[in-house]
């Protein structure tokens, strides 16, 4: 070969390799799109048939047959002969129709974001890391195989995933695998903790304590705890004094109560931190036989979380011949975790208790920090971000016996540090509280199975057809009154995390004479409660809203409680307006804020899409705690607004200086809203303005969805930051016959180019139900229709000969 | 030839994945000279089996990709209002496809033709390169004069 001819050779041999990498495995953000186009194995092969055919899979890793049935409403039914391989189809079952879901939560998790996502990732994950959610998991993993029971569950489950990703060919690849290049990676144990440890930092991991510190040293503490109550006037708890099960009384505390000059940090800086949305919540109650038409008990629950497609939640039933139950299960984890069988149902809002808190320590040297006068060492932990596509990064963490550290401080000669202790690092095994739930045979059998549940708290309603209790259960410190609301001084044992409140002593009641239970994530207790369990709850807009229904109404039945979850009168709105507009006054009669003035005071503060008061409320309400709060809790350059019933029960002081700044903020919110949609607000729409945004896991926005719907975040039915509401709508009625509906934003699919992908969003969004296909023994098969029950799906154990070996 | 080229490359083309075009059109790059076959030939087969292969295993699927991906489409290209993209301001919806709107899955199976043609022709101009530098010179009687 000629001198010459070996550069062009060369440049076109770089080009080839180029274009071949773009074409095999994509190149840095660039998916592998030549293969995604192809027609043997991109996303032409990732679709579904649009009816369902009874299908037969070999499963290697089975012990006996299991059928799974697809009833009418796309709903998985999974009949197996024993509990492995009822656990081993879930986690093929799972795996089947929603990997990739699986796949990134864990990866969220545990801290490993990057490794699918790259550099963009990287800043996730090592916040997961140094709030000690990484080690967190290998906590959870040893404590739930401290459970023999635990133990075999989890290893049929992640059998089962495993036996499904090991039979797949690349073809066959969920459609974001191959529009990311990568494959997927076996399940582990660690992966189901992962997943568990995600669900604690959604739903535990948010605290205002910084921000209090902060502002606690620009007003005072008393101004503080003031402005930022632990109970609000009108507060409505969940179980009040009279109703709790028996009565308890403070036994001694760790800390002492906190005083008028509690410990004042003198940290100059905090972190910025992302913090899950605030107020992750849910509704559910249930009504007592004397409330029902039935004369048997009703329990509803829709649990509020991020939305997003594929759904939250997989609607399945599991069955053997010794248990049958019905429900939401997670996908990624073993068994249903809000359900139903044929005897008692129980349903979960987040307990939003205080679970976290900061301390304040102080190092002698780089490795040793002191604590009750003494010095102890710093224990060192070494972890690695692989980043897709760049360069590993290595973090050092810091472990007091607190927690973790997450910010250092120098002052002088003093080396000042800030330290995380949350319950999510702690150990916790709630799978084993949801398999005993799953098969409680009595309502006494649910109790004792909830006892022990420690992570996340939840509020836990048990029922059967005649007995209903509901209980603030999980892992809670023993405080007194306003303590861990500021950062707290880690230099003493006066700050350890030292007892729990045991579970005889957590707020719960059974049966009262009121006739029914509410929660919506409201404070659970009133004062006649010993422990302080925190501060940061909802404030009781939507638990007034549950309860006046249910008290108004006479005795109502499953079809009142569907009616009840998609309610979207909003009382924070009737009060703001009814207390705001009679504090205004206009002269002329003909201007257009009198106009509008009228015709508030004739809304019926119903948030309906189709409505242009809402989006005025929206505007309004900004402008009353910007004008009512911004020049007294401004830090930096931002405001921290109290609680909205703080700021409704100023309105309800009718201040004669207020009387100003609501009119201020009234015209304010004419004026923006004019300069953002023109004078006609009559044309305005609620829906089209602030719609649902139903995004895709993984943000890909070809696979979101965008969508009009009622509520706000102060309505039962639930619609907030665009992107929260009721993941999952569930009403049973206990008893001889019992009936239950259900609905979800989604479908069973995790697959978008599956008619199950999204095929419940239209009539979830119109608050219908499905009626749910029960099947109350493996038997039971035989008494469906075939208009119930549309195909099954055969998995049959596979010979070992058979075995499958393409992937590693 | 262009019959014999398809054909070829379909009936490979329902075993083995997109490296057999590739295969095939390396395998033609480096005999072009001496077989006289022309790049458009390799590209048009290419086009033809990519596109033709995309809708069967569509129709085979009753259409559930180029269904979903046509909603897709529609619902994001309904959503763009230049008006409200500048003012920032949430997009109207309308989550639904109307019935019969399936031009984006036909744009879907062309994009699939042309990721065809692309693989084939990069391939077949490299192979060709090739055997022009390393590859057995043409017998002297074909050699152009002069």
């Amino acid at each position: 070969m000629r001198k010459s001819q070996i550069i062009p050779y060369m440049a076109v041999l770089a080009f080839v390799t180029l274009v071949t990498l773009l074409v095999h495995r994509g190149l840095g953000p660039v998916p592998p799109i030549l293969r995604l186009l192809s027609p043997f194995e991109g996303i032409w092969v990732s679709g579904e048939p649009r009816s369902f055919q009874n299908r037969d899979f070999e499963v290697l890793g089975l012990r006996e047959r299991v059928t799974i049935w697809w009833d009418s409403n796309s709903v998985p039914h999974i009949v197996a002969q024993n509990d492995e391989d009822l656990y081993f189809a879930q986690g093929y079952l799972h795996a089947k129709e929603r990997l990739w879901q699986m796949e990134v939560q864990a990866k969220a998790g545990n801290g490993r974001l990057a490794e699918f996502f790259g550099k963009a990732a990287a800043e996730f994950d090592k916040q997961m890391i140094l709030f000690g959610l990484r080690q967190a998991q290998q906590v959870i993993v040893q404590e739930m195989e401290k459970d023999p029971e635990t133990v075999v569950v989890l290893n049929a489950y992640v059998e089962g995933v495993n036996a499904y990703i090991r039979s797949l060919k690349y073809n066959e690849y969920p459609i974001e695998f191959k529009f990311h290049g990568l494959r997927p990676e076996l399940w582990t144990r660690e992966k189901i903790a992962a997943f568990l440890v995600l669900m604690k930092y959604r739903l535990t991991g948010y605290s205002q304590d910084l921000d209090l510190t902060v502002l606690a040293r620009k007003q005072g503490v008393a101004k503080v705890l003031e402005i930022f109550p632990r109970f609000q006037r009108g507060h409505q708890p969940i179980v009040s004094k009279q109703e709790l099960s028996k009565t308890i009384t403070s036994r001694g505390s760790p800390m002492k109560m906190i005083g008028p000059d509690p410990f004042m940090s003198s940290l100059q800086k905090f972190p910025d931190y992302f913090q899950p949305p605030a107020g992750q919540g849910s509704n559910s109650w249930v009504i007592g036989p004397e409330k029902s038409v039935t004369g048997e008990v009703i329990v509803a629950n829709d649990t509020h979380l991020g939305l997003s497609l594929p759904a939250a939640w997989f609607e399945v039933q599991l069955t053997t011949p010794t248990q049958s139950v019905y429900g939401a299960s997670f996908p990624g984890s073993p068994a249903i975790m809000i359900g139903f069988n044929s005897n008692i149902a129980w349903a979960m809002t987040n307990a939003t208790s205080d679970t976290l808190d900061w301390y304040e320590v102080e190092f002698k040297d780089p490795s040793h920090y002191e604590f009750d006068k003494k010095l102890l060492p710093v224990k060192i932990l070494k972890e690695k971000i692989a980043v897709r596509n760049g360069l590993d990064e290595e973090i050092e963490t810091k472990w007091t016996h607190q927690g973790i550290l997450v910010h250092e401080e120098t002052q002088g000669p003093r080396h000042l540090g800030l330290v995380l202790q949350w319950s999510a690092q702690k150990a916790s095994n709630p799978i084993s509280n949801f398999l005993k739930l799953n098969k409680s045979k009595s309502y006494k059998d649910c109790r004792a199975a909830i006892r022990t549940y420690s992570a996340p708290p939840q509020n836990i309603i048990c029922a059967d057809a005649k007995n209903y209790s509901i209980t603030h259960q999980g892992k809670f410190l023993k405080r007194k009154i306003n303590q861990g609301r500021f950062v707290l001084n880690g230099r003493t044992s006066q700050s350890d995390w030292k007892q729990w409140i045991p579970d005889e002593e957590l707020p719960a009641a059974e049966n009262p004479a009121k006739g029914y239970f509410e929660s919506a994530n409201q404070n659970p207790v009133d004062e006649g409660y010993p422990y302080d369990l925190g501060w940061q709850y909802d404030d009781s807009f939507r638990a007034r809203r549950i309860s006046g229904l249910i008290e108004k109404a006479g005795r109502l039945s499953a079809e009142d409680m569907m009616a009840f979850q998609n309610d979207d009168i909003d009382l924070l709105s009737r009060e703001v307006l009814q207390l705001a507009l009679s504090n205004i006054t206009f002269k002329d009669q003909k201007s257009s804020s009198f106009q509008i003035q009228q015709k508030l005071k004739k809304w019926n503060h119903k948030i309906s899409t189709q409505r242009w008061e809402p989006i005025f409320f929206e505007y309004f309400w900004k402008q009353v705690q910007w004008h009512f709060w911004s020049e007294d809790l401004k830090i930096e350059n931002r405001v921290i607004f109290p609680p909205r019933q703080t700021t409704v029960n100023r309105l309800r002081e009718n201040r004669s200086s207020d009387r100003v700044l609501i009119t201020n903020a009234f015209e304010n919110s004419i004026q923006k809203m004019e300069k953002d949609f023109g004078s006609n607000f009559e044309k305005l729409k609620w829906g089209e303005r602030f719609p649902l945004r139903l995004q895709h896991i993984s943000k890909n926005p070809l696979f979101s969805q965008s969508i009009p719907v009622n509520g706000s975040s102060t309505t039962v039915n639930v619609h907030r930051d665009h992107s929260h509401g009721a993941a999952w709508r569930m009403v049973v009625q206990l008893g001889e016959i019992q009936r239950a509906y259900t609905s979800l934003p989604g479908g069973s699919s995790g697959n978008p180019l599956s008619r199950r992908y999204a095929n419940g969003v239209q009539s979830w969004v119109n608050g219908e139900f499905k009626k749910v296909v029960f099947l109350g023994h493996p038997a039971d098969v035989n008494l469906y229709l075939e208009s119930d029950l549309r195909a099954q799906w055969k998995l049959t154990p596979q010979k070992l000969e058979d075995k499958h070996t393409e992937h590693p | 030839m262009i019959y014999m080229l398809i054909a070829v490359l379909a009936v490979g083309h329902t075993v083995l994945p997109w490296w057999w075009t590739a295969l095939f059109a390396s395998w033609m790059g480096w005999k072009s000279e001496a077989a006289k076959i022309k790049l458009w030939q390799v590209l048009f087969a290419s086009f033809f089996v990519w596109t033709l292969s995309a809708w069967i295993q569509d129709y085979r699927l009753q259409a559930t990709v180029s269904e979903s991906l046509s909603q897709f489409v529609f619902r994001m290209t309904s959503h763009i209002d230049l008006e409200q993209l500048k003012n920032n301001a949430p997009m109207p919806t309308e989550p639904y496809l109307k019935g019969g709107f399936y031009l984006p899955a036909f744009v879907f199976y062309l994009l699939s033709g042309i990721a065809g043609t692309i693989i084939a022709g990069m391939y077949f101009f490299i192979a060709k390169l090739c055997s022009q530098v390393v590859g057995p010179k043409p017998h002297p009687a074909l050699r152009p004069k002069g």
